[in-house]
């Protein structure tokens, strides 16, 4: 005997059969007609029946193998029928031995595909016969007279309306079927829509916060944050290969890992490993690889205790493979899907734009880092006794910029110029810069012309205008009588101000080709004396106020060369030896300075 | 009416997309979710209702989203019901909008309904249920205020 089943309980949705609630509320409309619904599909296995229905049918059901072979016989013949031919309704008779019982069945049809087959079992005028049914009874062996109770509470149908009921039916059991399949795709659409959401709004944030910034692994480590809940992953890593002019890319040397979310427990050599073997396969049109059962791949046999997906996304721009995305793990049983795919895959193109971006950006960065650089080696390569003056004049000026309350922006520009105030002396004659002894006034003229030709030199880079003042007026007095336009107090730019009086001190201390240098106690007491003549007050009783020969020698440790008479070194203090040669370029500028001041260029 | 400690939430927008997405999510976190259409469809399915929270679109044809709010304000069987705002992105509000109502969340369209579903998760924790009074409103997303 078939295990007796629930009504519906393993109706298939997918089967384009109805499904338990819609199987309910077809029996509901068809008891009141007389009609006892049963279910079957295309194989032809029983998958529900209205155990709800008149008590006679779930009792024959239960009780009557020859009613559920009879059933499922009918069953089975019609799903070959109605596939073979397009007809709608079959109306059988006696296809089970009691009397007057006909058996309706319609095809259930989603779309072109017939789904199963929906029976209908009714009682005709011939039900009516007492006698046969006692003479059914008898041979079943079953009491008549209950039998009889439960069939006299069912009504019966006139032969003639029995196609007409079976296409009613037919009809119905579509319909529902239908709303159902609608339902299905109408849940498969609003899963679609929600992922399509979570991606735009993910694109609008990373469109937001995917600016160029110095800070490249907090960034991505915040893109994969952000990625992780939509994406079903249980990792996300952006790695970036060892930057490739020609040939692979190379995970192993240096290639830095940008940022891991969600990886704790793998070691970060390991998902390097992995990023370097899935990168050896990737070419210029690879748009992506799945790794579904990574852990039956014998490539990842060493990486089995703890791959179970991957999905990798070369980060491209315009083909050029920058890096490489990797997303490691489903959160749930199943496999990475095209929805998770398409939506890594937007993140990595524009992770892929921003590296590009990026490297563009560093580049040019890097660019005029280096030329900055040579400018102010090359004051340095012109003239050894002002070795490092640069450097002590630009750390100089930011303290003072910072002591009179510039902010930390400002004071980093301040201290750029510091850098920059001297590039003039790249224009005058080695004959005067390096003269021994006091200059002709002729020679002065010409050294007087620095200003204006370090700001003329730096006229055309970009980013430094606003250094310009402080470039042209260094040498400007208090009191009028500087150079080159003979301005007086106030309106002398204070970036001007701050460079003259740093200026002055710096070489009031160090050795020149024409004198020695001064005791910091002096150059100080020189300071006071020319505060509110040479030099502005304000800024001059500033610069009193610090532990000025200490500061002096925080500068020169900072610029690498030494306070003359510290010690005893005769060397310290004398001039240095100047050989054709002997100059060695220093990096001067660096990129966390470059970087505190990209928010203001 | 919801029963006792049952979360009935409302979900109202004349746009059948978002109505769909936002509801699904809901139901699938285990809420039980009405819809509404428009603004007085709304309205008379949350005196019926009396659901937990209203999460309503801001422009609809007829009632706008915060005139729902204003209304539910006044009746007294819906005086406490908090409402989480939906606008289209860079649209701004007056403060008094929302301090006069009981909204308490506003978030821009396009959304993550994962982040609706976090931000109701709040609102409703915050509310301990109906009969709380005013909270401060709380502003998320780029509103342009």
């Amino acid at each position: 005997m078939p295990a007796v089943l629930q009504p519906t309980s393993n109706v298939h949705r997918s089967a384009g059969l109805p499904d338990a609630e819609a199987f309910a509320t077809i029996c509901g409309r068809w008891r009141p007609l007389g009609a006892w619904l049963a279910i079957w599909d295309a194989s032809g296995s029983s998958v529900a029946l209205d155990e709800s229905g008149p008590r006679f049918w779930p009792t024959c059901w239960r009780s009557d193998a020859g009613l559920r072979d009879a059933l499922a016989a009918t069953a089975r013949e019609s799903v070959q029928a109605f596939e073979a031919a397009g007809c709608s309704v079959r109306v059988v008779h006696g296809c089970t031995e009691m009397p007057g019982i006909a058996t309706i069945v319609v095809p259930i049809r989603q779309r072109a595909r017939l789904g199963g087959v929906c029976l209908a079992n009714v009682l005709t005028d011939p039900a009516r016969d007492k006698d046969a049914w006692q003479r059914f009874c008898d041979r079943r062996r079953l009491d008549h007279a209950a039998v009889r109770r439960m069939l006299d509470r069912i009504p019966i149908r006139p032969a003639g309306e029995l196609v007409a009921l079976g296409e009613m039916l037919a009809s119905d059991v579509t319909q529902v079927a239908a709303g159902a399949e609608r339902q299905a795709e109408m849940d498969d659409v609003v899963r679609n829509l929600d992922n399509a959401y979570e991606e735009i709004n993910l694109q609008y944030w990373l469109s937001s916060e995917l600016s160029l910034s110095a800070e490249t692994e907090p960034l991505l480590r915040r893109v994969g944050m952000e990625l992780l809940p939509v994406c079903r992953a249980r990792g996300v890593v952006f790695l970036r290969p060892e930057r490739p002019r020609t040939g692979p890319a190379d995970f192993s040397v240096q290639g830095p890992m940008l940022a891991a979310v969600g990886c704790d427990s793998i070691p970060n050599d390991a998902l390097r490993r992995l990023a370097e073997q899935i990168f050896d396969n990737v070419n210029e049109d690879t748009k992506l690889m799945i790794f579904n059962e990574a852990a039956q791949n014998p490539e990842f046999a060493w990486a089995s205790a703890w791959l179970r997906h991957a999905v990798a996304l070369p980060m491209q721009y315009r083909q050029r493979a920058l890096g490489l995305m990797l997303a490691i793990n489903c959160t749930d049983e199943g496999d990475f899907t095209s929805v998770e795919v398409q939506l890594l895959r937007s993140v990595a193109d524009r992770v892929g734009a921003f590296l590009h971006k990026q490297q563009l950006y560093d580049d040019l960065s890097e660019l005029l880092l280096g030329l900055l650089d040579s400018l102010i080696n090359s004051i340095d390569a012109k003239d050894p006794y002002t070795c490092g003056h640069s450097e002590r004049v630009a750390f100089l000026s930011r303290r003072l910029a910072e002591v009179i309350g510039l902010g930390p922006v400002e004071s980093q520009r301040v201290y750029l110029a510091g850098l920059l105030h001297d590039v003039g002396k790249i224009g005058v004659p080695d004959a005067i810069l390096l003269k021994p002894g006091r200059l002709t006034p002729e020679e002065f003229e010409v050294l007087k012309q620095h200003p204006a030709i370090g700001a003329r030199i730096l006229s055309r880079v970009p980013r430094v205008q606003d250094l310009l003042p402080g470039v042209l007026h260094h040498h400007e007095r208090m009191d009028g009588r500087g150079y080159p336009q003979g301005l007086a107090g106030s309106n002398i730019p204070r970036l001007a101000r701050i460079l003259c009086l740093v200026d002055s001190l710096d070489a009031m201390t160090t050795t020149r080709t024409y004198r020695s240098f001064l005791p910091p106690r002096v150059a100080i007491a020189e300071v006071r004396r020319c505060s509110g003549t040479q030099f502005d007050p304000v800024l001059a009783e500033a610069l009193l106020a610090l532990d000025v020969p200490a500061l002096l020698a925080e500068a020169h440790e900072f610029a690498g060369s030494v306070l003359p008479g510290r010690d005893a070194d005769p060397a310290a203090a004398g001039p240095p030896a100047l050989r054709p040669g002997s100059f060695a370029a220093r990096p001067i500028f660096n990129r966390e300075m470059f970087a505190a001041q990209v928010t203001q260029w | 009416m919801a029963q006792q400690n049952e979360v009935v939430i409302l979900v109202c927008d004349d746009e059948p997309h978002i109505v769909q997405v936002v509801s699904a999510k809901l139901r699938n976190a285990g809420y039980k979710v009405c819809t509404a259409a428009d603004g007085d469809e709304s309205l008379e399915c949350a005196v019926r209702v009396r659901p937990t929270l209203v999460v309503t679109d801001y422009q609809m044809p007829g009632l706008s989203g915060v005139e729902v709010a204003r209304r539910l304000k006044q009746r007294p069987e819906t005086a406490a019901t908090p409402l989480l705002l939906l606008t289209a992105r860079g649209l701004s509000l007056d403060r008094s909008e929302l301090t006069d109502t009981n909204i308490r969340a506003v978030m821009c369209k396009p959304f993550s309904p994962r982040e609706i579903l976090a931000t109701v998760e709040q609102l409703i924790a915050a509310s301990g249920g109906v009969g709380r009074t005013a909270a401060t409103a709380s502003v998320s997303g780029g509103m342009g205020n």
